[in-house]
């Protein structure tokens, strides 16, 4: 061990010194291992000459280069998933005000039961609409478990869907609240998704798929029913969701990528075929459903 | 404690408020060894080039989160691009790294400058190096690849230098044996 130690040394000393790597000189100076440094100089020698020829790096680095200067140009969009920051920070003030209100309801607990029993049954545009959406995130962030955020965030949007049927067929416009929430709701699904176990998270895409789907069909039926004031509206939600059904199928032919994009709360790095990383990640082609259809019958 | 000069320091605040021309800069003068480096890692000029990509990626994200290293910024550099060559090795099964080793091989072996004049080619000790353990490779390919001296490989490793040392020995002495036997 003791001689191994001092060779190591003799070695390193040797080596320090570039002039060292010839044996000749080397070796008087450390007579106790010259046997063994000998070779071990000689491969050195030829180990640093086998490495010497380098390619021209200058031409070859301009491509990662670029891809460098895109990636600053193009900050982060969030680093925690939306679901996991509703609590704290990206609370709005109108939903801080909200979580005001429902601690002074909850002080008077018997009349606030009643108004978020009432809440429940509003519909877009009544008093107690955004109270109802309130509540349901924060049953939404208080699920512990992936697969249940994932129950309630599918029927929550499965409530917005169905809220939007009313708003066309008495020709209203669709508030931007409703389309934001759509928005987030699909976002925070695939969140709950990315969340869930290893094995489960195939059966959980299948099912928010699936999922998607029939609400898209429901969406798809509405359109004939569109009056130019809320055909817009129609189609942002039906845009949304159609993004929310590619990731889905994207996700199932790649779970891992999809996986660490999602749990490093960076959706924009689970780019979809048409997509630009400089772009917004809501920017998918209106079009490219068409393109995908055929592969929606496979799931 | 950050081991940094007044312009790498001045450089990084730079970057950190995302100055483009900061991050350029960083860029274009620390990329060429990083290439080199990975090169020699992996063999493979477009592999390596994309991976130079991802370090210098992770380098801005890690700037961008104001993230503290302890090491001087160049071996904080090598350590990120050992981690993302073993990310590399490991998501790559052996025929892929294979069929690499076959590309470079060939491409090494015409030019006279290739081959070592002596008793082994150059495509035989690359290949021989390969063998070696992951930490032999790393400290061999540093010190005689790189020519970065004992104490900055065991600043990039988090080794000491008398660990550093011993890998360096070991690997020298099992390169040796792969080749003769």
């Amino acid at each position: 061990m003791g001689h191994e130690r001092s060779l190591s040394r003799a070695l390193a000393a040797c080596l320090e010194r570039r002039g060292a790597l010839d044996r000749s000189v080397a070796e008087p100076q450390h007579p106790d291992c010259a046997p063994q440094l000998g070779p071990l100089l000689t491969t050195a020698a030829y180990l640093t000459r086998a490495l010497e020829p380098a390619p021209d790096p200058p031409r070859k680095l301009q491509m990662s280069r670029a891809r460098l200067l895109a990636a600053a140009a193009n900050p982060p969009r969030r680093r925690t998933p939306r679901w996991r920051q509703w609590p704290a920070a990206r609370l709005r003030l109108a939903d801080k005000l909200l979580a005001a209100v429902i601690t002074v309801l909850i002080l008077f607990a018997p009349l606030s039961r009643q108004m978020v029993s009432a809440a429940r049954d509003s519909g877009p545009g009544h008093l107690l609409y955004p109270l109802k959406l309130h509540v349901e995130r924060v049953q939404f962030s208080g699920a512990e478990q992936p697969d249940i955020r994932i129950a309630l965030g599918l029927a929550f949007l499965g409530e917005r869907v169905a809220e939007v049927q009313p708003l066309i067929e008495a020709e209203a416009t669709i508030d931007h609240a409703l389309l934001v929430e759509v928005q987030q709701l699909i976002d925070q699904l695939l969140y709950a998704v990315a969340d869930t176990s290893e094995p489960m998270m195939e059966e959980s895409l299948r099912y928010v798929a699936l999922q998607l789907q029939a609400y898209l069909a429901t969406l798809e039926t509405l359109k004939e029913a569109t009056t130019p004031s809320n055909a817009g509206d129609l189609q942002r939600i039906i845009r949304a969701c159609r993004r929310g059904h590619r990731v889905t199928y994207y996700a199932l032919l790649d779970l891992s990528a999809f996986r660490q994009a999602y749990r490093a709360g960076r959706p924009e790095r689970f780019l979809l075929p048409g997509e630009s990383p400089l772009g917004s990640i809501y920017g998918a082609p209106a079009d490219f459903y068409a393109l995908i259809k055929p592969w929606e019958n496979r799931l | 404690m950050n081991s940094l000069s007044a312009s790498e320091e001045k450089l990084l605040a730079r970057a950190r408020s995302n100055d483009r021309g900061a991050i350029a800069e960083l860029y274009d003068g620390y990329a060429p060894s990083i290439y080199r480096y990975l090169y020699r890692r992996v063999g493979n000029a477009q592999v390596a080039e994309d991976l130079t990509g991802d370090v210098f990626v992770k380098v801005l994200e890690a700037i961008r989160r104001e993230q503290v290293w302890r090491i001087s910024f160049r071996a904080w550099l090598y350590r990120i691009a050992h981690n993302v060559a073993v990310d590399w090795f490991r998501s790559h099964s052996s025929d892929d790294r294979e069929a690499l080793d076959g590309l470079r091989l060939e491409a090494d072996t015409p030019g006279p400058s290739a081959i070592v004049a002596g008793a082994w080619s150059q495509a035989e000790l690359r290949s021989a190096l390969r063998k070696l353990t992951e930490n032999q490779q790393q400290v061999l390919v540093l010190r005689f690849g790189e020519g970065l001296k004992a104490r900055e490989v065991a600043e990039i490793l988090g080794k000491s230098v008398g660990a550093v040392e011993a890998l360096q020995h070991r690997g020298l002495a099992a390169l040796r044996d792969l080749l003769e036997g």
